[in-house]
């Protein structure tokens, strides 16, 4: 096949396979012929890393069995390039690589002709613009439902619900402990949402002063106080047809309960200052860190205003109640933050992995976020090892200190050391209610613990579900 | 039983998610008794979520297919047989018989963390 790919060098080289091919390999663009039939006679190694598929398997196969592009069924280039003979440049697409992962890029493709003119096929580039997609979706915060990463039983009832949640107009309450993706689902919702192309108001229910937060959720006339020189809209007005955002729902103020009960309930609002009621046509997704549940029972928030917000109600558990999701989280951000520094980072050594997957993540999935970064500034290899992250985080891996006694431990040991751990992980690592429950002086129990080889800070817990 | 297969012409589609036609097969008896076209316009993947959902449908088989909409599928109760490639009548046959493999049409097989089958 003359591939024509216009190289002018010593004729013994333009046309050796080898020499070809090893222009072809050293080219940053997947590239790609095929038959008439469709079926891939060549794929350089750009094309293997985009895909994930490697050129034997590739080759032989019909195109759209490699690529499974969004442009196969309604506009295949390279058939268009054939029918016509026309080149087409830099037309944008979608594939599935072979893990299922969706990959933006951009193709161009030309026709191969035999020596005296005859159809042989086609040829096809395409470069892979996930860094650009990704800092793209990092500025415009256009998360969908591919950002959520979880394999976890929690995450499964989650992503059942979402097709459902997404539709439906209804008020949803996300439930979690800080750091644990409640914003990024709440995006995900407005993004998946019909409400998709109007505005997403974020409110931080707990950065606000309570004297100001009624004139910034709902706004002020002129004149309504001093310094109110001219009408303002709230954040209300600003989410108008969209959806508004409050995070740490709990922190809200009981006068401002009310009024936002009422716009759940009537779809009205009065400004601060004024007469007029305002019709709302915004959708409420709250989020908290705290139950909400026991907040009510203990007077602290309304109860016809937590089953106005409860309409559908999502809990995420803390990390360390889904250890599972760990690797996929990993590999998210290794991806992301490749993107964002321009870097070919491969992932972690088995010995972080190892570290991850006991560490307590009081911080929960924002914590493993920024330990990756940190990785991230100090990594100049291909994996993170434990020396590029934190020293305290390091210590942590080190095996604990050998019990002072090394005989083999006796039943009444490990009977001792299975009720430690079980009071422990039960009171969340509070000591004074492990001491009281286990009837033992602090001390006893530090020792013990100690004996036993048991951390606190791997039971601590900072969401009480 | 009702068994979704998304279509291109007489072949699967190459991916659920970007399909124009969805053909839903009424399976009784190890035969088809019945089989009803969906044109779908939306790009939308939980569309079709739904639409399977709509439909009670038991089996998805499809060839590519996001690893979230696989999640989303099997979350929702439906068996997904995906990444396989061939004519639709002959799929279906093999899926009857009980000799259709998930991830038989992937290039190289199926990489151990994604994909495949499940409900």
């Amino acid at each position: 096949m003359k591939t024509g790919w216009g190289c002018k060098g010593p004729d013994v080289e333009a046309h050796d396979p080898q020499f070809v091919e090893t222009i072809l390999n050293s080219i940053a663009d997947g590239v790609f012929t095929v038959d008439r039939e469709w079926r891939i006679t060549s794929f350089n190694r750009a094309a293997e890393r985009i895909t994930g598929i490697s050129a034997p398997d590739a080759v032989g196969r019909r195109c759209s069995d490699v690529f499974h592009a969004d442009i196969c069924e309604r506009g295949c280039a390279l058939r268009q390039t054939m029918e016509s003979g026309g080149e087409l440049v830099d037309v944008p697409a979608r594939i599935l690589n072979n893990r299922g992962q969706s990959v933006p890029i951009s193709l161009s493709t030309a026709v191969l002709l035999g020596p005296e003119g005859a159809l042989l096929g086609a040829v096809e580039t395409f470069r892979d613009l996930s860094t650009v997609e990704q800092l793209r979706k990092e500025i415009i915060l256009g998360y969908t439902f591919e950002d959520i990463v979880g394999r976890s039983r929690a995450f499964q009832k989650i992503f059942a619900l979402l097709p459902d949640v997404a539709e439906s107009d209804s008020t949803v309450l996300l439930e979690g402990p800080s750091g644990s993706g409640k914003e990024l689902l709440a995006r995900a919702v407005h993004n998946l949402s019909p409400r998709r192309s109007q505005p997403y108001i974020v409110v931080n229910c707990g950065a606000l002063p309570p004297n100001l937060f009624e004139s910034e959720l709902f706004g002020y006339t002129q004149g309504a106080f001093t310094d109110a020189k001219r009408d303002k809209p709230g954040r209300i007005a600003l989410a108008e047809g969209g959806t508004v955002f409050l995070d740490e729902v709990s922190e809200l103020p009981q006068p401002t309960q009310v009024k936002l009960l009422r716009v759940l309930q009537e779809r009205q609002y009065e400004t601060l200052g004024g007469v007029k009621s305002i019709q709302a046509n915004v959708r409420v997704v709250a989020a908290t860190n705290q139950k909400l549940v026991d907040l009510v029972s203990q007077g602290r928030f309304r109860d016809d205003l937590y089953f106005r917000l409860a309409v559908v109600r999502i809990s995420i558990p803390p990390l360390r109640e889904r250890r599972e999701d760990i690797p996929f989280l990993v590999e998210h951000f290794v991806h992301r933050f490749n993107a964002k520094r321009g870097k070919s980072i491969l992932g972690v050594t088995p010995a972080v992995m190892e570290l991850f997957m006991r560490h307590a993540f009081p911080g929960n999935v924002r914590e493993l976020e920024n330990l990756i970064e940190y990785g991230f500034v100090l990594c100049h290899d291909r994996f993170i090892d434990l020396r590029h992250l934190p020293e305290d985080v390091q210590s942590a891996a080190r095996p604990p200190a050998a019990p002072a006694d090394s005989a083999p431990r006796s039943r009444l040991e490990r009977a001792e050391a299975d009720a430690i751990r079980t009071v422990l992980e039960r009171t969340g690592g509070r000591l004074q209610d492990a001491c009281r429950e286990l009837r033992v002086s602090r001390t006893t129990l530090w020792r013990k613990m100690r004996r036993h080889g048991f951390f606190l800070q791997d039971f601590h817990k900072p969401y009480h579900s | 039983m009702k068994v979704a297969v998304p279509r291109f012409a007489e072949q699967v589609a190459p991916c659920f998610e970007y399909s124009a036609t969805i053909t839903i097969f009424s399976i009784r008896r190890h035969e088809v008794v019945e089989q009803q076209d969906f044109r779908l316009q939306s790009r939308d993947a939980l569309d079709r979520v739904r639409l399977m959902r709509d439909q009670q449908v038991d089996t998805l088989i499809c060839g590519g297919l996001h690893e979230r909409v696989e999640q989303m599928l099997c979350a929702s109760g439906i068996r997904v047989i995906s990444w396989v490639a061939g004519e639709v009548d002959d799929l279906l046959n093999r899926y009857i018989d009980g000799r259709l493999t998930a991830g038989e049409g992937r290039p190289g097989g199926r990489p151990g963390a994604a994909g495949g089958e499940g409900v």
